[in-house]
């Protein structure tokens, strides 16, 4: 996230200008419907008190929607990326089961291993519904 | 995302698309008329009361559900859009649902990690 070019196609892409774009449009346009709203209002029109509050959160949801906009993953939008996204799948971690630490510690300690081999070969006997999957 | 999640999404979606569509049915196409020539308010502001805070809902789960379907930003906003005009947000509905499952067909919505992840390899 703090390389250049990623935070570019973040804040620059054409999707990300199209949501900056309404929000700049919207947000003030909240404003002028508020103080429309609550001249109605104080008009007399007991309506205008539900709109004069409709307003501003309207306005408070486009930031919280641009927002998330901003922080979705260019790479999956649309139908194509979503089909990427499926198809390429999660990167698969690499764990390293500690095996070789495992290992030394057996080497070091003949009782650890005795109990490790005792617990293998628990484990084989085992009915299968007690292993995973 | 599972699959559990995108089909409550579209429920949730639906309900509010369909509320939402008939409460500015009936506000634009009873109300108003009654308001112009009969001098009777109680429709629009019983009714117009209900949509204004209903569509604050409708556009929270319909922000949530475009999302999950990966909708690109300007339908999004035009979805969001369709709660104010009459007969639009059941139009929307109706592409958006079709969308769903077109790309519940495909695979497109059931988590990856559910599938394309192997079991944990077994300790030797």
């Amino acid at each position: 996230m703090n390389e250049p070019g990623k935070a570019r196609s973040r804040w620059l892409s054409r999707r990300a200008i199209i949501a900056h774009v309404a929000l700049v449009i919207w947000v003030p346009g909240c404003a002028i419907a508020t103080r429309w709203q609550v001249g109605i209002a104080v008009g007399g029109n007991s309506l205008g008190w539900v709109y004069s509050v409709m307003w501003p959160t309207f306005a408070l949801f486009a930031v919280v929607f641009w927002w998330y906009l901003i922080h979705d993953d260019p790479d999956s939008l649309g139908s194509r990326g979503l089909k990427r996204m499926v198809q390429d799948g999660p990167p698969i971690p690499e764990v390293d089961g500690g095996s070789a630490y495992i290992a030394q510690a057996e080497a070091e300690d003949p009782e650890l291993a005795a109990y490790n081999a005792y617990l293998e070969s628990l484990s084989k006997t085992a009915p299968s519904s007690w292993q995973r999957r | 995302m599972a699959q559990a999640a995108a089909r409550r999404a579209l429920v949730r979606y639906r309900v509010m698309a369909y509320t939402t569509a008939v409460l500015l049915i009936i506000l634009v196409f009873a109300g108003i008329p009654l308001q112009v020539w009969d001098h009777n308010l109680w429709i629009v502001e019983v009714v117009g009361t209900m949509h204004g805070y209903l569509y604050l809902v409708y556009l929270l789960v319909a922000f949530d559900f475009t999302r999950k379907l990966r909708v690109p930003v300007a339908r999004m906003l035009l979805v969001l859009l369709a709660g104010t005009v009459p007969f639009a947000a059941i139009v929307a509905e109706r592409l958006l649902t079709r969308r769903y499952e077109r790309e519940l067909a495909e695979g497109l919505l059931s988590d990856p990690a559910d599938t394309a992840t192997p079991a944990p390899a077994a300790e030797r």
